[in-house]
């Protein structure tokens, strides 16, 4: 049930992201949903399941956006990690924690995809501060807005067992 | 929350993880780099791809729904303030337009008039219609000149179509005039007809009580030289209504009950629903203490 569950968040997420998400902001500031459900996903499920699903929603999402393949990939899997590492150490029911975690994440995410751009001869338009002040603070504020909402059912379904349960390391 | 120190057993684990992590990223950016520029997809890649793409297109749709109900609303304020606008526009039209054509109508009345009383050799007082009874139950209308302009009773009162009737009742400012359709007080006027203007032809015109609207001739010889088509004017004889102004077409004629006299239906000259600016005929005898402002006063309102 849970790969189902994660499978259709991951799809819509990026359906979304395309569609209905692009008249969220101005000119092509957007919110990224598949990031927000990463992290989301990561908090409740720990470490090793938060990489995993922030592999496989990375991968996805290269595929269905026609990016190289790892490109997005490299970007979600060390959030998910890393959020899953994080999250190891504080309250699942604390929801201020993962919406300052996907912030944070959006910064160093977004701030990563511009030289992993810049690696892969992808044409930039802005500097890195124009790139900052324009892309990613706006962003930071959806996808903390957008974790306030989500997070809750999300939270809700990781109570029912309805989503991956925690793997913490051994103690 | 959970214990902040961190067991060595843990650490290492932590260690051991992030460098799998490591590797694993090191493993996708070669991958993503050998990948940048291939053509084409592979199969997984394809199928992943049909699965999602009906799911794209649905939010695609929702989106193309949402861009157009926002640009409806976007539009709407614009929309209805141009709407607003243009109404305003159309109505100030309407209005101008509705203007123009009441005063082309008074001008014609008023150049008729004009035509009217330069022809005539009586002297005419100009008024305007200022009151009716609206249900009509009384046949009287007042104009809005008095005593002051030189009114006096029973002047007669003509269009510039014909005879409509005479003065009943004068204030200073003001008289009232009763029309000849008034089947109460039955204006007679003294008449004949204009082709043959035989003296034996003067009849009296009443009003038909059985078609309202219409006037009727009576006390015609029965001899006399009447037929349909007719222009009855009247004949000056009694002294209240001069001589000479039409009041009416013949439309039929006929023999009273008792094989005496002839008598014919009329259609009046004047259209006695539609009375805005009248004359009243000041008798000759009058004219002489006329004041000089009232013989030669015309309707109010502009004339283009």
């Amino acid at each position: 049930m849970a790969y189902l569950i994660t499978f259709v968040l991951f799809v819509v997420s990026l359906a979304i992201e395309g569609s209905v998400f692009a008249l969220a902001g101005p000119d092509g500031v957007h919110p990224d949903p598949l990031l927000v459900v990463v992290v989301a996903l990561a908090v409740l499920a720990g470490m090793r399941k938060g990489a995993v699903l922030g592999l496989c929603a990375g991968l996805l999402q290269d595929i269905i956006f026609g990016a190289p393949l790892g490109f997005f990939a490299a970007v979600k899997l060390p959030v998910g990690a890393l959020a899953g590492l994080i999250a190891e150490d504080i309250y699942k029911d604390f929801i201020l924690a993962p919406m300052l975690l996907v912030a944070f994440f959006t910064l160093s995410g977004d701030v990563f995809i511009y030289f992993l751009a810049k690696l892969f001869d992808v044409p930039i338009v802005f500097s890195l501060r124009a790139y900052l002040q324009n892309y990613i603070l706006p962003r930071m504020l959806m996808h903390f807005f957008l974790m306030g909402l989500l997070y809750p059912f999300l939270y809700r379904a990781h109570k029912r067992k309805l989503l991956f349960e925690e793997s913490y390391l051994e103690e | 929350m959970k214990s902040v120190l961190v067991p060595k057993k843990k650490k290492k684990q932590h260690y051991k993880r992030i460098g799998i992590l490591l590797l694993v990223l090191a493993v996708l950016l070669v991958l993503a780099a050998s990948t940048a520029h291939r053509q084409g997809v592979s199969f997984p890649e394809e199928v992943l791809q049909v699965i999602v793409a009906p799911v794209q297109g649905a939010f695609q749709r929702l989106t193309v729904t949402v861009k157009e109900f926002a640009a409806t609303l976007k539009n709407f304020r614009q929309l209805k303030q141009e709407n607003e606008e243009l109404r305003q526009k159309l109505a100030e039209a309407i209005t101008l337009e509705a203007r123009l054509n009441e005063l082309r109508k008074e001008n014609a009345r008023l150049r008729r008039m004009l035509e009217l009383k330069e022809a005539t050799t009586y002297d005419l007082i100009a008024a305007e219609v200022i009151a009716r009874d609206p249900a009509r139950w009384f046949d009287t209308v007042t104009i809005n000149k008095g005593s002051i302009h030189g009114v006096r009773e029973k002047m007669a009162v003509i269009t510039t179509d014909g005879l409509i009737g005479n003065i009943l009742a004068v204030t200073p400012t003001t008289a009232q005039v009763l029309l000849l359709t008034d089947s109460r007080r039955g204006v007679a006027v003294a008449a004949m007809v204009q082709r043959s203007r035989e003296p034996g032809e003067v009849g009296v015109v009443e009003n038909d009580p059985g078609k309202p609207g219409l006037l009727r001739i009576k006390d015609l010889p029965r001899e006399a030289n009447i037929l349909p088509g007719d222009t009855i004017i009247s004949s000056g004889l009694g002294g209240v209504f001069p001589k000479g102004f039409v009041i009416g077409y013949v439309l039929e004629t006929g023999v009273d009950e008792l094989g005496l006299t002839q008598y014919a239906t009329l259609q009046p000259a004047a259209n006695f629903n539609r009375l805005e600016e009248v004359f009243v005929v000041v008798p000759q005898e009058d004219a002489i203490d006329l004041p000089e402002e009232a013989e030669m006063e015309e309707p109010e309102g502009d004339a283009y």
